[in-house]
C-alpha cells in the first residue's frame, strides 16, 4: 500500500529533518516517530463538545511514540516537507443538539488526495466524541504500523479516601474517571478478566481481604475466594481459565490458582517465605512473582504447573511488582534505590535492565498498555499519589490524574467495546 | 491523631458494651430463678446471685486491665522497625502481661490487625502486615494462649493511623491493632 511505503520513506528521512526543527523540542513524540501533519479540526457552528478534540488526537498519536505531530492551521507544503511529513490528518465536527457529527480523514501531502479507507465519520452523543477520535487514532496505528492501538482502552485504579478505598475506572488518557465500587470498605488490587468484561479486585468487605469480581455493568459483586480465606491480588490467565492470587498460609503468603471451570483452588508455591504479586506471561505458561526467600524481595518465575522456579532479578534490596509486557519480551518492575522506588524494564532476551525513572518520589505499580508502547504507574512525586504514563524506553512522561489520591493502576486488555 | 485515638476507644467500648449486653440475657434469667429460689429458702439463693455478680465484676476488672495494656501497646509506637516483623523488647514485656490475662480468662478473644507504613509496595506490605500480626499471635501462643482465640488480619498500608509522609507518621502506622471480644 502506498501509505505504508511513504511511511517507511518518512522514517528513513526523519533523522535528516529532525535535528534542525525547533518545533520538535516541545513535542512529546518519541525517537523514531513518524512525522504526521495535522490541521486544526474545523468546528462548524456552535460545536462545543466540552473537550479539546485536537489535543485528544495529538495525545493519542504522540504518547505511544508512533507519530510526531506537526499541527498547523492550514496546509504548508514546504514546511511539512522540511519536517519529513508525507501525510496529514484533518477533519471537522458539527453539533446537532446533544449529538455531534465528526469526520476525520488522512490525506497524502504530495497528491493532496485522501488515503483510501482512511476517512471515517461518526454521529455520536457529544460525551462520546473522544471515543470517535480514539478510534481514528487506532485506525492510524493500524495503517502505519499494522498494530492494534490502545487509544480506546481503559485503566482501573484505586482511589484512596480518608478511610476507604474504592475501585475506579478511566480512559487510558485520564478522561472519564468514575467509581466502579462504593463499598465504603478497603478495595484494592484491581485487575481485568482476559476478555476485559469482568473486574477482579480484592476487598475487606467481609472483614478480611478476599477476592471479588464485578460483572459487566458493574452493579453486583461477588466473592470468589473460599469463605474465611484471606486472599488478594487476583490475576486472570490470558486464556481466562485460571486466576492466580495471593493467599495467607501459615506465617506467610503463597500463590494459589483458582480453576474457573472446576472452581477448585490449588496451591502453586510451597516455599515458607513470602510470595506475592503474581502476573502472567502472555503465553499463559509462566508466572512472574515476588519472593523474599533470598532474604530480600526479588522477582522469580514459576511455571503455571508449579514447576521450574527461577530467580529473575539479582540486584537491589527491594524489587517488586513485576509485570510481563503483552509481547512477552520484557518485564517491568519497581525497585528501591536510595530509599525510594524507581521503575525498571528487564529485556528477557538480552538480560539487560533499563532504568526508566530516577528520584523524585516513589514510582510504583507499573502496568503495560496492551500494545506494549506505554507503561502506566503510580508516583507520589507531587506529594500525593497520582497516575503517570511513560514509554518503556524512559521517554514521554505524562501526568494523567491531578485530583484525588490514586494508586494501583491496571491497564485493560486490547480494544474495549463501546459503552 | 487525637480524634483517631478517641474513635478507637469508642469503638472498643462499643464492642465491649455489645458483648456485655449479650452476656446479660442469660444472667437475667438466672437472676429470676435465683429470686424464685430466694423466696423459697432465703439466704442460699441470694448468695448464688452474689457469686454471679462477683464473677461479672472480676471479669470486668480483668477486661479493664487487658484493655489498659492493649491501649498502652497501641498508644506507644513500640512495635516494629521499618520492613521488619520482629517484636521489640518493650512490646514483648507488655504482651507477656496480655498473655497472663488471656490464659487466666478463657472467655477473651483477640483480633490482631497487622499494619505497615506507606513505604514499600501495597502487595508486599500486605504480606508484611500479616507477618506482624502472626508474629504477635505466635508470641502469645508460645506463652500458652490458644491460637483459636487469636485471629489475625493484615491491612498492609491500607489503613494508616496517622496522616503524613514522615518518620513520625510512619512509626505510628507500623503497628498491631487489637480488638477484645468476650465469648
Amino acid at each position: 500500500m502506498n501509505t505504508k511505503t511513504t511511511a517507511l520513506l518518512a522514517i528513513a528521512l526523519l533523522s535528516a529533518a529532525a535535528s534542525a526543527e525547533e518545533n520538535y523540542i516541545e513535542s512529546t513524540a518519541g525517537a523514531g516517530a513518524v512525522p504526521l501533519g495535522m490541521l486544526d479540526l474545523s468546528r462548524e457552528g456552535r460545536a462545543d463538545v466540552g473537550d479539546d478534540l485536537d489535543a485528544v488526537l495529538t495525545h493519542d498519536l504522540e504518547w505511544p511514540g508512533r507519530f510526531r505531530v506537526s499541527r498547523l492551521p492550514r496546509v504548508d507544503k514546504r514546511r511539512w516537507s522540511d519536517e519529513g511529513v508525507f501525510n496529514f490528518v484533518h477533519g471537522s465536527y458539527r453539533a446537532f443538539g446533544d449529538s455531534v457529527q465528526i469526520e476525520l480523514r488522512l490525506s497524502d501531502l504530495v497528491s493532496m488526495r485522501d488515503v483510501p479507507g482512511m476517512t471515517k465519520s461518526w454521529r455520536v452523543h457529544r460525551k462520546h466524541a473522544r471515543r470517535a477520535v480514539h478510534e481514528f487514532a487506532d485506525m492510524l496505528a493500524k495503517q502505519f504500523y499494522g498494530e492494534n492501538g490502545a487509544a480506546t482502552t481503559k485503566v482501573l485504579f484505586v482511589r484512596r479516601g480518608q478511610k476507604t478505598r474504592e475501585i475506579w475506572m478511566m480512559d487510558y488518557d485520564g478522561a472519564n474517571a468514575r467509581a466502579m465500587t462504593s463499598e465504603g470498605s478497603v478495595a484494592m488490587f484491581p485487575g481485568w478478566s482476559a476478555d476485559g468484561r469482568t473486574i477482579l479486585y480484592s476487598s475487606f468487605l467481609e472483614g478480611h481481604p478476599a477476592l471479588r469480581e464485578l460483572g459487566q455493568g458493574g452493579r453486583s459483586s461477588k466473592r470468589t475466594s473460599p469463605a474465611g480465606v484471606h486472599a488478594y491480588g487476583g490475576r486472570e490467565s490470558p486464556d481466562g481459565s485460571k486466576v492466580v492470587y495471593v493467599r495467607e498460609s501459615g506465617s506467610a503468603t503463597d500463590l494459589w490458582l483458582m480453576d474457573r471451570a472446576t472452581g477448585k483452588h490449588e496451591r502453586l508455591t510451597f516455599h515458607p517465605a513470602t510470595e506475592t504479586s503474581p502476573d502472567w506471561a502472555p503465553n499463559g505458561q509462566t508466572i512472574v512473582f515476588t519472593s523474599d526467600r533470598g532474604g530480600r524481595p526479588q522477582l522469580y518465575t514459576v511455571g503455571a504447573d508449579g514447576d521450574g522456579e527461577e530467580r529473575l532479578t539479582f540486584t537491589g534490596t527491594y524489587v517488586e511488582s513485576g509485570v510481563w509486557s503483552p509481547q512477552g519480551d520484557k518485564v517491568a518492575y519497581c525497585a528501591m534505590v536510595g530509599g525510594q522506588f524507581d521503575l525498571f524494564v528487564l529485556d528477557l532476551a538480552t538480560g539487560e535492565t533499563l532504568q526508566l525513572t530516577e528520584g523524585g518520589g516513589n514510582d510504583e505499580a507499573p502496568s503495560w498498555s496492551p500494545d506494549g508502547r506505554m507503561i502506566i504507574f503510580a508516583s507520589d512525586r507531587t506529594g500525593v499519589s497520582q497516575l503517570y504514563l511513560i514509554r518503556p524506553d524512559g521517554t514521554g512522561l505524562v501526568q494523567l490524574t491531578k485530583t484525588g489520591n490514586n494508586a494501583a493502576p491496571r491497564w485493560s486488555p486490547g480494544q474495549t467495546k463501546k459503552e | 491523631m487525637k480524634a483517631l485515638k478517641i474513635s478507637l476507644v469508642l469503638a472498643l467500648s462499643a464492642s465491649l458494651a455489645l458483648v456485655a449486653g449479650c452476656a446479660k440475657k442469660p444472667n437475667a434469667v438466672e437472676n429470676e430463678q435465683s429470686a424464685d429460689a430466694a423466696l423459697r429458702d432465703g439466704a442460699a439463693g441470694s448468695s448464688a446471685a452474689d457469686d454471679e455478680a462477683a464473677r461479672e465484676a472480676a471479669l470486668q476488672q480483668k477486661k479493664n486491665r487487658l484493655q489498659e495494656l492493649l491501649d498502652r501497646i497501641m498508644a506507644e509506637d513500640i512495635y516494629f522497625d521499618f520492613d521488619r516483623s520482629a517484636i521489640t523488647d518493650q512490646a514483648k514485656a507488655l504482651l507477656s502481661e496480655v498473655a497472663e490475662i488471656m490464659i487466666d480468662e478463657k472467655r477473651f478473644e483477640l483480633v490482631i490487625e497487622g499494619h505497615t507504613d506507606e513505604r514499600g509496595t501495597e502487595s508486599y506490605n500486605m504480606s508484611l502486615g500479616s507477618k506482624r500480626a502472626k508474629a504477635v499471635q505466635q508470641f502469645l501462643a508460645d506463652l500458652g494462649v490458644g491460637t483459636e482465640r487469636l485471629q489475625t488480619i493484615s491491612y498492609g498500608e491500607e489503613a494508616p493511623k496517622a496522616e503524613g509522609s514522615n518518620e513520625e507518621a510512619w512509626s505510628q502506622n507500623r503497628r498491631a491493632h487489637f480488638t477484645v471480644n468476650v465469648r
